[in-house]
C-alpha cells in the first residue's frame, strides 16, 4: 500500500492552480507568498544541520502525517509540521517546551534566554552559502557491478519495495508497479532512499532511469499513445525475472 | 507483556502527530517554532536572514537561463551540459542543495520535455530557485504524468500530436533541467539578449521561451 503523498495519476483534482491573460502564462508570483512561508523554509534548512537526519527521512515524515493533515495542509504547513515532528523524534525538543513557546506568543511575552548555550553544530549565518553551495549529494561508490545496462528490458516490482520496514518510505510510485519499461540512463550508485529514511545506512544500488509508454502505464485512454513517462528507480525496484 | 508492546507501538505512531500540540494556524506554528529552536540555540536568528535572502534574491530562475543561453551559442558547452549536467552547471557556479544531481534534457522537433515530482515537489534548486506554488500543487502532480497534453494546454501550451512528450518524474536525487528550443528570429541576439527569452516555465517544460516585445 502507499501514503497520501504518492498521488502520480489520482483522479479528482482541478486545473492548474495558474494565472492567465489573453491565453499567456502570467509569471507573477513572489518567491515567499507570506514572512510565514520564508521563515518555515528558513527554519527547516537551519534545523538540518542540528537534527542530521537524511533528506529521506525529512521526505518521509512529511509522508507520514496523517492523511488528512497532509491533504489539507499547504506546501510549508507540511514542513513545519514534518519538522516537528523530526525534532521531537530527535528529542531536541519536548511538547511541554512548544506549549509553553505558544503560550508566550500568544500572551505577547516571548520568552529570551539570556544565559543560552548554542547547539556544536547550530549553522552560523557565514557557513550558509558554503553549507548550500556544498549540498548532500548521494551518489556513492559502487558496490556491486550494475544487473542492468541501457536498452534492457525491465519490469517493476507490484508491491511497496521497501522491505525493511512496513509502510516505509519508498520512491516507486504506485501508478508505476507492475510494470515494463526500458532503461536509458545508468547513474551509477546512490543512497537507497528506502534505507536511508529508516536509520538502515546508505545502502547504496544502481540508480537508473526508466522510461515507460504511456499506454503501458494509463491505456491507451489518456491522450497520445507515443508519450513517455521517465522515473528514476533503483536496482531492486526492478526485475527482469520473467523476460 | 502484551500490553507492553502496544504501548510502545502507539508512541512510535504518536510522533507523527506531534505537530498538533502546536495551533492550527500556520502562522503561529512556525513563530512558536523559531522562538523555541533560537531560545534553545539550536538555530540562530541571523541565519534565519541569510537562508531567506539567499533564496529571496540570489538563486531563481535567472541563474537557469544563463544556462540555457549558453548552451544556445557555444556548442561545445552545449555538449558538456548534455553529457554531464552537473559539471557543465559548475563552470557557472550553480552548485549544491537540490542540484547535486543534474540532467539536462533537449527538446526537439519530436520530443517535448516536461518535469514534475509527482511524490513531493524535487526541483533544481541552483538553477531555477524555489518552485512555483503551481509546480507544487496537488493538481500538476497528480496530472502530469497521467494527461501531460491536457496540462500544457492549461498552460497555454498546445504541441502538435506528432510531438512525444516526455515527462520525467523525479523520483531520485537526479535533477532535471530542460533545454529549450532556440526561438527563430533570435540570431542577431546576444548571450545576454537571449538570457531574458528563457522563462522558467520553459526550462520546466511547461511553457517555451518567450520574445520580448519592444
Amino acid at each position: 500500500m502507499t501514503r497520501s503523498h504518492d498521488m502520480g495519476g489520482r483522479f479528482g483534482d482541478g486545473n492548474i492552480p495558474i494565472k492567465l491573460k489573453d491565453g499567456r502564462f502570467i509569471d507573477d508570483e513572489p518567491v515567499f507568498k507570506f514572512e510565514w512561508h520564508a521563515k518555515a523554509l528558513a527554519v527547516t534548512l537551519a534545523a538540518a544541520p542540528v537534527g542530521k537526519w537524511s533528506i529521506d527521512k525529512g521526505r518521509f515524515f512529511r509522508e507520514c502525517l496523517p492523511p488528512l493533515d497532509y491533504s489539507r495542509f499547504s506546501y510549508y504547513e507540511k514542513w513545519i509540521s514534518a519538522l516537528v515532528n523530526l525534532l521531537v523524534e530527535k528529542k531536541l525538543i519536548n511538547s511541554e517546551e512548544l506549549k509553553n513557546a505558544v503560550n508566550e506568543i500568544q500572551n505577547n511575552k516571548p520568552y529570551i534566554n539570556q544565559e543560552k548555550h548554542y547547539h556544536p553544530d547550530m549553522l552560523k549565518p557565514e557557513d550558509v552559502s558554503i553549507t548550500l553551495g556544498r549540498g548532500g549529494p548521494s551518489k556513492r561508490a559502487d558496490l556491486k557491478k550494475p544487473r542492468y545496462k541501457i536498452g534492457d528490458i525491465v519490469k517493476t516490482l507490484n508491491f511497496s519495495p521497501n522491505k525493511y520496514k512496513t509502510g516505509g518510505h519508498t520512491r516507486l510510485p504506485m501508478y508505476a508497479r507492475g510494470k515494463q519499461g526500458k532503461i536509458i540512463l545508468h547513474h551509477q550508485s546512490h543512497v537507497l532512499p528506502d534505507k536511508s529514511a529508516h536509520n538502515l545506512g546508505d545502502g547504496q544500488e544502481h540508480l537508473y532511469t526508466v522510461e515507460f509508454l504511456s499506454y503501458e502505464l494509463w491505456g491507451n485512454t489518456n491522450g497520445n499513445e507515443n508519450d513517455i513517462v521517465c522515473i528514476d528507480l533503483w536496482e531492486s525496484y526492478l526485475t527482469n525475472d520473467s523476460f | 507483556m502484551i500490553k507492553k508492546i502496544n504501548t510502545k507501538k502507539n508512541n512510535t505512531e504518536n510522533i507523527h502527530h506531534s505537530h498538533n500540540i502546536l495551533p492550527e494556524e500556520p502562522e503561529l506554528r512556525v513563530k512558536a517554532l523559531e522562538t523555541l529552536l533560537v531560545n534553545k540555540g539550536l538555530v540562530d536568528r541571523n541565519t534565519l536572514n541569510e537562508l531567506i535572502d539567499t533564496y529571496e534574491n540570489r538563486i531563481g530562475p535567472k541563474n537557469g537561463a544563463k544556462v540555457i543561453a549558453k548552451a544556445w551559442v557555444d556548442v561545445s558547452f552545449k555538449e558538456r551540459l548534455l553529457n554531464n549536467a552537473t559539471k557543465a552547471i559548475e563552470e557557472l557556479s550553480y552548485t549544491g542543495r537540490q542540484g547535486e544531481h543534474m540532467v539536462v534534457v533537449e527538446n526537439t522537433y519530436e520530443i517535448h520535455n516536461m518535469v514534475v515530482c509527482t511524490l513531493c515537489s524535487c526541483y533544481p534548486w541552483p538553477v531555477l530557485g524555489l518552485p512555483p506554488s503551481w509546480y507544487k500543487s496537488d493538481e500538476y502532480r497528480a496530472r502530469a504524468v497521467r494527461e501531460p497534453r491536457k496540462v500544457l494546454k492549461e498552460f497555454g501550451l498546445l504541441l502538435d500530436e506528432k510531438i512525444k512528450i516526455k515527462v520525467w518524474d523525479s523520483t531520485s536525487e537526479m535533477r532535471y533541467l530542460v533545454l529549450p528550443m532556440r526561438p527563430k528570429g533570435t540570431e542577431e541576439l546576444t548571450e545576454e539578449e537571449l538570457a531574458k527569452t528563457v522563462t522558467r516555465n520553459s526550462m520546466i517544460g511547461t511553457g517555451l521561451p518567450e520574445l520580448i516585445n519592444d
